[in-house]
């Protein structure tokens, strides 16, 4: 009697789970789903507020008054060249430097390792950060976008546990019929560790998409703006991008949609197919110095 | 002494390669991570906006009696307390309990399925968020005159610590679930079927198996989270805020950001930064302390 009371619970507990998690997902979607309608929707009849289930009439000038502007191709390209050449560099890097740390025999890396765990835990902060930044000349540079944040601690130390568990004998034989250490890496060790690579560029690339603050500090020349920088400048409307005229015919609120939408398609086209990627190779416990 | 080089001779011939391909990591590393460190002494000297680096003079404590003696920097402390602790309460359980939730669901598609919805907020940068919460929110465009409010919410300083709490954990919670959901996957099946030998049910299997599992994840990423927790979110703050709910959203991060961009008080804004990593590193280094007493395999180091 008590088993069968048990299995009904359980089988409640199967349907509420369901349940919490349609409504969780409603809330996640809900946001964007509106913000697609709201962007297709009739000047006009969008402003009489509440909920967007279906667009209300049907209207693309939002869309044509950024489309028109010159800025949105350019901030476009420039996220889309700063991603795909800093995901390489930070992939270069990175790998580099945990393929060093996961050879504990070689001199120095105890010491490198104590020093790429401490910056998890002190930083420079964002001014003495933006000294060195304007020191070495990147204000105003694409690079500014990605050298800085390249070197990525946390990436590193889950490559270099990746790399540890390789079967070392791979290597050890390479080694002896006179292969050396850099074509063991390019040959043996980066192909063996395809799906730890591929999480890690996944990462790089929405950070590097998405990175907001250093494109607010280090970039102020309009011909070097990145997305995020854009959408920001439309969104709290200092942008000389939609002028006066349209303005007046466009609602503002219906630009910011399509802005938005623009800025987010890509991702969202690309990220259900890298999603198997997320969670292989990826244990917090590995964190562990 | 000549064995010594031979030997260090023959390590180098060996393993140079190595040493090249690390090389571009650690010469960025001391280029962006511990230049900035030492650029920390700035908060010690006159240095403004402008100004040529061999110009600058040394000037003490100055900055930091200025910061403590003020209103404006307490202020400024306090609301960035009060915004990490309410993420920390609300927002750090959330992706465990998701996590939990999600292993329990038996359909492996609508897992997936749920995942993907989940997942999504974390692909989208704050700017692109603030827009949609502005028309979101917006008695115009959104759905909160449907709840009656007449008024932007941004400007409301009772809603914008809760908007900045309930917008975080819509952005990160599905998210965080990776890394619980990577720790249960790691959990021996041993254990799983000795307790179901041994008669336990599914709650009890949650109660005495997973979550002791999940612990230590959740341990390591809670001292983290207490490293931080001063930085209140930058990116969130900056795009959400306005002048109207300064005094209940500025944060450290923006208060430095305006200190140091718009009045050009470099030395000032470097002070209030080396204060804050100050307090981190000594929040982390503590918390790691007392998670060891507790359990001995604890804590990040």
């Amino acid at each position: 009697m008590k088993v069968k009371g048990l299995r009904k619970k359980i089988k409640i507990f199967d349907k509420v789970n369901y349940l919490f998690f349609m409504v969780i997902g409603l809330v996640m979607v809900y946001p964007l789903w509106h913000q697609l309608m709201l962007s297709i929707s009739d000047n006009f009849k969008a402003k009489s507020g509440g909920f967007f289930f279906v667009p209300r009439g049907f209207d693309l000038s939002g869309y044509e008054v950024i489309m028109s502007s010159r800025y949105i191709w350019v901030a476009f390209r420039n996220s889309l060249l700063i991603t795909v050449v800093g995901v390489v560099i930070a992939l270069f890097v990175n790998c580099g430097l945990a393929y060093m740390l996961s050879k504990s025999e070689i001199k120095g890396t105890k010491i490198i390792t104590f020093l790429v765990l401490f910056t998890f835990i002190f930083n420079g902060g964002m001014i003495p950060t933006y000294v060195v930044v304007k020191q070495v000349g990147l204000i105003n540079s694409l690079w500014a976008l990605i050298l800085p944040i390249t070197f990525a601690p946390y990436n590193i130390i889950i490559i270099r546990s990746f790399f540890k568990n390789l079967p070392i004998s791979l290597e050890e034989s390479a080694f002896l019929d006179g292969a050396n250490y850099a074509q063991i890496y390019f040959k043996i060790v980066l192909p063996l560790s395809k799906p730890v690579i591929a999480t890690i560029a996944i990462w790089t690339a929405v950070n590097l998409w998405n990175n907001y603050m250093n494109g607010l500090l280090y970039i102020h020349e309009k011909s070097k703006y990145i997305l995020p920088l854009l959408v920001r400048d439309i969104v709290i409307g200092a942008s000389d991008m939609a002028n006066v005229e349209v303005m007046q015919t466009v609602n503002a609120d219906v630009i910011n949609a399509a802005t938005i939408v623009i800025a987010t398609v890509p991702i969202l086209i690309v990220y259900p197919f890298l999603q198997k990627y997320f969670t292989k190779g990826i244990m917090l416990g590995s964190v562990k110095g | 002494m000549f064995q010594t080089i031979k030997g260090s001779q023959k390590h180098f011939k060996r393993y140079g390669p190595i040493y090249l391909l690390a090389l571009p990591g650690i010469v960025l590393m001391i280029v962006f991570r511990y230049l900035p460190m030492a650029g920390l002494s700035l908060a010690f000297t006159n240095f403004t906006a402008g100004m040529r680096l061999p110009d600058v003079t040394w000037v003490g404590f100055k900055w930091f009696r200025i910061l403590f003696a003020g209103d404006e920097f307490s202020g400024v402390v306090m609301n960035t307390l009060i915004i990490s602790f309410a993420k920390l309460i609300f927002s750090f359980p959330a992706p465990i309990i998701l996590a939990i939730l999600l292993n329990e669901m038996k359909s492996n598609k609508m897992k997936r399925g749920f995942q993907t919805v989940l997942y999504l907020p974390h692909f989208l940068a704050w700017t692109v968020l603030a827009g949609i919460l502005f028309t979101l929110m917006s008695p115009q465009t959104g759905i909160v005159g449907y709840f009656g409010l007449k008024e932007s919410v941004f400007l409301n300083s009772n809603m914008f610590r809760p908007l900045l709490v309930v917008s975080d954990i819509w952005k990160t919670s599905g998210w965080g679930t990776i890394v619980y959901l990577a720790a249960i996957s790691g959990i021996d099946p041993n254990l799983y079927e000795a307790a179901m030998i041994d008669g336990a049910n599914r709650f009890q299997r949650i109660r005495y198996i997973l979550i002791p599992s999940i612990m230590k994840t959740a341990v390591i990423l809670l001292i983290l989270k207490i490293g931080h927790i001063l930085d209140a979110g930058f990116d969130q703050v900056f795009m959400l805020y306005n002048p109207a709910v300064y005094d209940v959203g500025d944060i450290l991060g923006t208060y430095v950001f305006r200190t140091a961009m718009s009045q050009g008080r470099f030395a000032l804004a470097t002070a209030s930064g080396l204060f804050k990593s100050f307090v981190g590193l000594t929040l982390i280094i503590s918390s790691n302390f007392l998670a060891k007493r507790v359990d001995k395999d604890a804590g990040l180091f």
